[in-house]
């Protein structure tokens, strides 16, 4: 892997000269990180409540003879949180069309999916929680894919020769610190297979796919003995299905997983609603609302926090200047509580401010996921400078 | 006096007579409108057929009513499909922070148009809603439905009157006469209830638009102006402006770097072109 990292670079540095580029971006941001409360390790060990860094991202894209490339670079300071000083490739990829033939190879974040809160169907890459907690935020996944692309059809299959672990911050924490050697089921530590196709039709567009490989979001599993908390991957074979119907007020969509860990089945779905209104008051240009129920049949075993659940949300647009985006979960079998606001403020055409304020409220211990954010709320703030 | 009734008899006969004949030229004069302005618009649309494919470096200029401005800009390109409606898409350069961001559109004629949006931030697709298409494009005074391409039969017409068109728009270079239309929104999704249009007899030229809310309240006003002849044939204005005229604000697109056949397909404005070059 390391040569197939080695060639692509070798490869983009060659396409990246200034001939070849479409576009190019930049974003340089100073971030500052708050947590509200004492950190809640019960070893004890105290943890910082304020960290401030810096953040850089660049994306870059262009094309040679008939190549596609494209190129984007995340790096991260943070002054208290060591596991938050890391570059990474986001998008490093090339792509060569043929008729309707797309062959791509690099690094890359495939999104599958169209709920708003969790998509459970969205399984290629690795979230980067450092980045962002809620997961939608993903490292870059080596990959090769063939792609079909019909007038109303996509078939992609994916080969993923590497697998990319989940990487911690120091906070928010998960009560004890995460050990540095995750486990794996029976050893097997694979990138996977997966293959999707997508149909488009009136007012609607629906997607079935597949997916084998090492699952990308771990069961942290507590260990008395050591003081630590181990990320365990289990293998994972899924049979994927989304899909999201336009109505003339609402749009209903849905998501859809079938699968089998640990020698048993199970499914986790996402159904849910999308209403828009254009309210001609406040200066709102885009009002959207939400509303998302999930359901996992491994109930508090599943991997994210939401296993009978509903969310409810808005994202909106107020002028030219703000945006925002609000999203409550209620956890219907444990009546534990989940909260994200997150929004952007722009001072003028290359600053700008962002935040997201996460969190638990009155979680219960055995939400295991979402009880660390009980003590782990925290806000972020950003201020951007792009060009 | 006696009541005559040959006299009333031969005076009912006239006001019979003439009650028809009015009542008929009326309807041929209606009917004779709505044909005037169903031809002045498809004059403007044949005007314009056969120019294959445009693109186009738009900056926009957003004026909020303390005269504050932001600026958006974007590549516009128009694919030219016959019967089903012209695709666009467009890009976003500036800035820098959406630079990617890209919306295409694919018309559908009996039913709201495919719409995808593409954020390149988290590489994410994303089917979006068009049937309400009153929302503001970007923040700005247009709307979706003012950016998509228009087929005459989105539209019922009826001709108004003839007039100068720098009585209307003084920004106007040409010393022209204007056809004045009404056009009225077959789709009752529209946001509009009704739109003026003013187009110059010679080249048909749309120089103004005066566009009604639900309520038949004038809501804002499209001027253009800055003509340029390309191909030697087609006429595209290098300025549009779009004034708001119940909240103050406007929009002016400035649009440069015009240019036709430049050998775009239809690949070119698909779902795959969203991502890439």
């Amino acid at each position: 892997m390391r040569a197939l990292t080695a060639f692509l670079g070798a490869v983009l540095s060659v396409c990246v000269s200034a001939e070849t580029i479409f576009s190019s971006t930049y974003d340089i941001a100073v971030t500052a990180r708050h947590f509200f409360n004492d950190s809640n390790r019960i070893d004890d060990v105290s943890l910082y409540s304020f960290s401030k860094g810096v953040e850089l991202k660049t994306d870059a894209s262009g094309s040679v003879s008939e190549f596609k490339w494209r190129l984007s670079v995340y790096a991260s300071f943070d002054d208290k949180d060591e596991d938050r000083r890391y570059a990474d490739f986001r998008e490093a990829t090339l792509t060569y069309d043929w008729h309707e033939l797309s062959f791509t190879a690099g690094f890359t974040r495939m999104f599958w999916g169209v709920s708003e809160s969790i998509n459970v169907v969205n399984v290629i890459n690795q979230a980067d929680i450092r980045d962002n907690i809620n997961g939608k935020e993903k490292m870059g996944q080596q990959h090769f894919s063939v792609q079909y692309n019909g007038d109303a059809s996509e078939l992609q299959v994916v080969y993923m020769p590497v697998f990319r672990e989940q990487v911690f911050g120091l906070r928010p924490s998960f009560l004890l610190p995460i050990s540095d050697r995750a486990k794996y089921e029976d050893g097997h530590k694979e990138g996977g297979w997966a293959a999707r196709f997508k149909q488009y039709g009136d007012q609607s567009e629906w997607a079935i796919g597949y997916f084998s490989g090492t699952r990308r979001i771990p069961n942290l599993v507590i260990s008395s003995a050591t003081q630590t908390v181990t990320m365990f991957h289990p293998q994972t074979t899924n049979i994927l299905f989304d899909g999201i119907y336009l109505g003339d007020t609402f749009s209903p969509k849905l998501e859809l997983k079938l699968g089998r860990e640990l020698g048993k089945h199970f499914y986790s779905a996402n159904i849910g609603i999308e209403y828009p209104v254009y309210p001609d008051m406040w200066n709102l240009n885009e009002l959207t609302f939400v509303a998302e129920y999930l359901k996992d049949s491994r109930g508090l075993e599943a991997e994210t926090i939401g296993q009978d659940d509903l969310f409810v949300g808005a994202k909106g647009v107020v002028g030219t200047q703000s945006e925002f985006r609000l999203l409550f979960g209620h956890d219907l079998e444990t009546s534990s509580h989940y909260f994200e606001l997150s929004g952007q403020y722009r001072f003028n055409d290359y600053a700008r401010l962002t935040f997201q304020a996460v969190g638990g409220i009155d979680v219960t211990k055995n939400d295991r996921l979402l009880y660390p954010l009980e003590n782990e709320k925290y806000t972020t703030i950003k201020i951007h400078y792009a060009f | 006096m006696k009541f005559n009734i040959t006299h009333f008899h031969r005076y009912s006969i006239k006001a019979s007579v003439m009650l028809t004949l009015l009542i008929s030229n009326m309807v041929f004069a209606e009917d004779d409108v709505l044909r005037k302005g169903w031809e002045i618009a498809q004059a403007i649309e044949d005007r314009d057929l056969g120019f294959g494919d445009s693109k186009a470096n738009v900056k926009m200029v957003m004026v909020d009513d303390t005269g504050t401005e932001t600026l958006r800009e974007f590549e516009f390109r128009r694919l030219e499909v016959e019967k089903k409606g012209d695709k666009s898409l467009i890009k976003f350069i500036f800035p820098a922070d959406i630079r990617g961001t890209a919306l295409l559109t694919h018309p559908q004629a009996s039913k709201g148009d495919d719409q995808w949006l593409y954020l390149p931030g988290i590489n994410r697709t994303k089917r979006i809603q068009s049937r309400n298409k009153s929302g503001a494009f970007v923040g700005s005074e247009f709307s979706f439905e003012d950016m998509t391409d228009k087929s005459l039969e989105e539209f019922s017409y009826k001709f108004i009157k003839t007039e100068p068109c720098r009585t209307q728009n003084e920004a106007f270079e040409y010393d022209a006469i204007c056809n004045v239309i009404e056009r009225i929104p077959v789709d009752n999704t529209s946001g509009y209830s009704k739109q003026i249009v003013w187009a110059d007899q010679e080249e048909y030229r749309i120089i103004r638009i005066d566009f009604y809310d639900r309520k038949e309240t004038l809501l804002k006003t499209m001027l253009s102006s800055g003509f340029e002849l390309f191909d030697e044939h087609y006429w595209r204005p290098k300025h549009v402006d779009m004034f708001n005229a119940q909240s103050g604000r406007k929009t002016r697109l400035n649009y440069v770097d015009i240019s036709f056949n430049n050998g775009l397909s239809e690949r070119d404005l698909s779902r795959r072109s969203l991502r890439g070059g």
